[in-house]
């Protein structure tokens, strides 16, 4: 019954497949192909590069395997409650096809199983693609033999559903106390939590400025480091039975397998008690939470705010309200919010640089700068697809008003792209500046990265509108499902790609200097020269790819309205 | 009883089942994660000194030696340095030993590299190690005496663990046989049985020429002769001393 179920996805999937464009666009879809495949090689290059530098240098620091294994489950796992919880609200409680199941003879626990197998399908994939290759690398590195392989694959079974499993029962517990209706305090929540954050953010760089001793900030690395390796966290345990293969260190494998395995089946049973008992109340909720708005259909006055055009500020504040119309897309923001604030409360670790000794300060340098340059790439790229990418397809079946309406496309795109390139522009200048910041200390540095972080942000978002309108799917059942498809996919590989092409002026200027202000004698050098060349032709780059995906977004959109 | 509650009935007990192997896993983990790095220590912040007493003479201000132990845990590069004497006896004849040593650890506490020498009259032994995981131990002598060389492997790393605003041990994987082989009453005993105090002293009373007695290295043997099978451990001579510290 549980394939029974799952077919209409499958089949729904092929289908969209098919339609596409494999047999009309099929240079297209090699092209696409060639750049999955490539971004992924280079993924795999450059975890075999990083762990063989890690490995070369066993006099400056020893890191096991466990430790960078655990930092990136750490982080994965991250996500995965965000798509988890989001896609749970949504297949649960929101999906089209529930009035059809839930009112047929279908046994409720073939219903659970049908959705949970749904969900950790649509939330892993993903992951699962980006983390292969990382796998195989740390394989290759550390010599594995061939069971390492298919053993690694089995791990990340729990370590994908666990998460899942718990966010079904979170979902169950949220529809059936809280009202649906109260999207918009959780506006006002994330907003009062920006401000705090941000207060926070300022206070803690106050504090890096005056702060003398070092020697405590490296002890706290230490300490977030470790965490990654922590007993308590799931993504550890995982990470520890993968290691404890690469390289043995004489721990137990069963307990860890058994933890892991045991806490995935007794959170699945979890979940499925909870939404037998629960589901039909948040269900109910969830239909009743139709919101009787209020309708203005009053002319509004001429402001002078409104020279940049009035359909450009309606379709703003369309916008707006619509990230805060459905309960799963205020969850993610909210999320992102909390992972983003935290993130740069915890900066502070990379201030713990001033303290290694000269010799090896350049080392620590460029590894804290790759990490740093990572995670905020991570961020930036995490919230674009969530709400930059699926911007254009979150009209869904509305979008014939967008289509009637005196706007051409171009202005509609032109509008979002406004719209999400000044947040997305600052949030991404201030966790890479900051990052910046705090690991060189230095104001051309922080310049260089502000600016670069700046055109990554307006190639980004081109990028984002571009695609999402090239990949339209306004049939969607659930918002959630258009974060996870074949176009947000490739606009994670494509913005991931782009963040770090706008990274390598900044990195090249910290070759140059070694670690010492920007003169310029620097400036005049060779590498000087193509730094500043470097710099003019990636912000160039960015505005190319964005001029790019907004006409070829533009001109999907024309194709599908004739 | 409805199919419905009978379903949420079974689930539940499902998962308190494998919630309760979960939990037995996990306190397996938490059990081998404690046993896994024993640690050596407390080690002090700043510098101490440890006074060197015959048990024997413990009542009395007599001592046959001394140790400082220089530690700052701020510097980029954290630095434990050892300096101090033995006055020792064999055979009648009188040797003064010479201890001087230096560890040296990476930013977050890894030991990088380390020598401790020891000096006795023209012969010298040295103890270094080098690497962080696995660690290079390479042990020679110089001088007088017979040369010997010797180089291995051992795992590592040893790392610093901080405790206490000002106190840090030392962790490592190394260090386990100790505690897996001893249990804590074990260690107790043995100390209590260990001929020597280690007491750490104000400055101003350190190990002064008046108060020195030569300390034989045969009573020393026989009196560990007892608990001989205790000691078949190389490295229980790093055990801590829970004398007066």
């Amino acid at each position: 019954m549980i394939l029974t179920l799952l077919r209409p996805k499958a089949l729904g999937f092929r289908n969209r497949w098919r339609k596409g464009g494999y047999t009309r666009q099929r240079g297209q879809d090699i092209l696409i192909a060639a750049f999955c495949v490539g971004m992924l090689t280079a993924t795999y290059s450059g975890t075999v590069w990083t762990l063989t530098k890690i490995k070369e240098s066993p006099f400056l620091v020893h890191l096991p395997p466990s430790l960078p294994l655990g930092l990136l489950l750490l982080l994965l796992m991250g996500m995965l409650w965000i798509s988890s919880l989001v896609t749970a609200i949504s297949s649960f409680y929101f999906s089209d096809d529930l009035e059809i199941i839930l009112s047929s003879p279908v046994k409720s626990r073939s219903v659970f199983g049908a959705k949970a197998t749904y969900i950790t399908l649509a939330v892993s994939w993903m992951p699962l693609v980006f983390i292969l290759p990382v796998l195989i690398a740390f394989g290759r590195v550390y010599e594995a033999s061939w069971w390492y392989y298919p053993y690694s694959v089995a791990v990340l079974l729990p370590y994908f559903t666990l998460p899942v499993a718990i966010s079904i029962s979170i979902a169950a517990l949220l529809m059936a106390v809280i009202d649906p209706r109260w999207t918009k305090a959780l506006g006002v929540f994330i907003f009062f939590m920006l401000l705090v954050g941000f207060y926070y953010v300022i206070d803690m760089t106050a504090g890096v400025l005056q702060s003398e001793n070092k020697g405590d900030q490296v002890l706290r690395l230490v300490g977030l480091l470790s965490s990654a390796d922590s007993v308590w966290s799931p993504a550890a345990w995982a990470g520890r039975s993968i290691s404890e293969v690469l390289e043995p260190t004489g721990k137990s494998l069963f307990p860890r397998l058994s933890l892991l395995f045991c806490s995935t089946i007794s959170a699945i049973c979890l979940a499925y008690a909870m939404m037998e008992l629960l589901h039909l109340r948040g269900y109910t909720r969830a239909k009743n939470s139709r919101v009787s708005g209020r309708v203005n259909t009053g002319v509004r006055p001429q402001r002078p705010w409104y020279l940049v055009g009035r359909p450009a500020i309606a379709l703003a504040q369309k916008e707006f309200r619509g990230i805060f119309r459905d309960i799963a897309q205020s969850a993610q923001v909210l999320f992102l919010t909390c992972m983003c604030i935290m993130y740069m409360l915890n900066i502070r670790f990379f201030v713990a640089v001033d303290s290694f000794p000269a010799e090896a300060r350049l080392w620590w340098q460029n590894l804290f700068f790759i990490v740093h340059c990572s995670v905020a790439a991570f961020f930036t790229t995490a919230i674009c697809t969530r709400v930059v990418f699926s911007s254009i397809s979150l009209e869904g079946r509305s979008y014939w008003i967008l289509q009637t309406a005196p706007i051409p496309p171009k202005s509609v795109l032109k509008a979002k792209f406004w719209f999400w390139f000044i947040p997305v522009a600052i949030v991404s200048a201030i966790v890479f500046s900051l990052g910046a910041f705090v690991i060189s200390g230095r104001v051309d540095f922080v310049a260089v990265h502000l600016a670069s972080s700046i055109c990554a942000s307006y190639g980004i978002v081109g990028l984002g509108i571009g695609l999402g309108a090239y990949f339209a799917d306004f049939n969607w059942e659930h918002p959630s499902q258009l974060a996870l498809g074949l176009g947000s996919f490739l606009y994670m590989l494509g913005s991931a790609l782009l963040v770090f092409l706008n990274i390598v002026p900044t990195w090249l200027m910290l070759m140059v200097t070694r670690g010492a202000p920007l003169t310029s004698d620097d400036l005049l050098s060779l590498r000087g020269l193509l730094m500043v060349l470097t710099t003019i032709a990636i912000a160039m780059v960015n505005a190319l790819v964005a001029k790019t995906a907004l006409e070829n977004g533009e001109a999907a959109l024309e194709r599908a309205a004739r | 009883m409805s199919y419905r509650l009978v379903n949420v009935i079974l689930a539940t007990l499902l998962s308190a089942l494998a919630a309760v192997i979960a939990y037995a896993s996990f306190k397996v983990i938490l059990e081998e994660e404690k046993g896994y790095t024993s640690t050596l220590g407390p080690l002090q912040r700043g510098n101490v000194t440890y006074r060197l007493v015959p048990r024997s003479l413990a009542m009395t201000r007599k001592c046959f030696g001394e140790l400082n132990v220089a530690f700052n845990p701020d510097l980029s590069d954290k630095q434990i340095a050892v300096s101090g004497f033995m006055r020792l006896s064999y055979r009648g004849a009188e040797l003064t030993t010479d201890i001087r040593g230096e560890a040296n650890f990476n930013p977050i506490g890894q030991l990088g590299g380390s020598l401790l020498s020891i000096k006795m009259n023209n012969t010298e032994m040295q103890v270094g190690t080098r690497n962080i995981n696995p660690i290079t131990l390479s042990l020679r002598t110089l001088g007088d005496a017979a040369k010997y060389n010797f180089r291995f492997a051992i795992p590592g790393p040893i790392e610093l663990r901080r405790h206490t605003k000002d106190t840090y041990s030392l962790a490592s994987p190394l260090f386990r046989p100790l505690t897996s082989t001893l249990t804590a009453a074990d260690q107790s005993k043995l100390a209590g049985a260990f001929p020597l105090l280690v007491n750490d002293i104000p400055r101003t009373s350190r190990c002064d020429p008046s108060d020195q007695v030569a300390y034989s290295v045969e009573s020393f043997m026989a009196s560990m002769s007892p608990g001989a099978s205790i000691f078949n451990n190389p490295l229980v001579g790093l055990l801590p001393n829970r004398g007066n510290q």
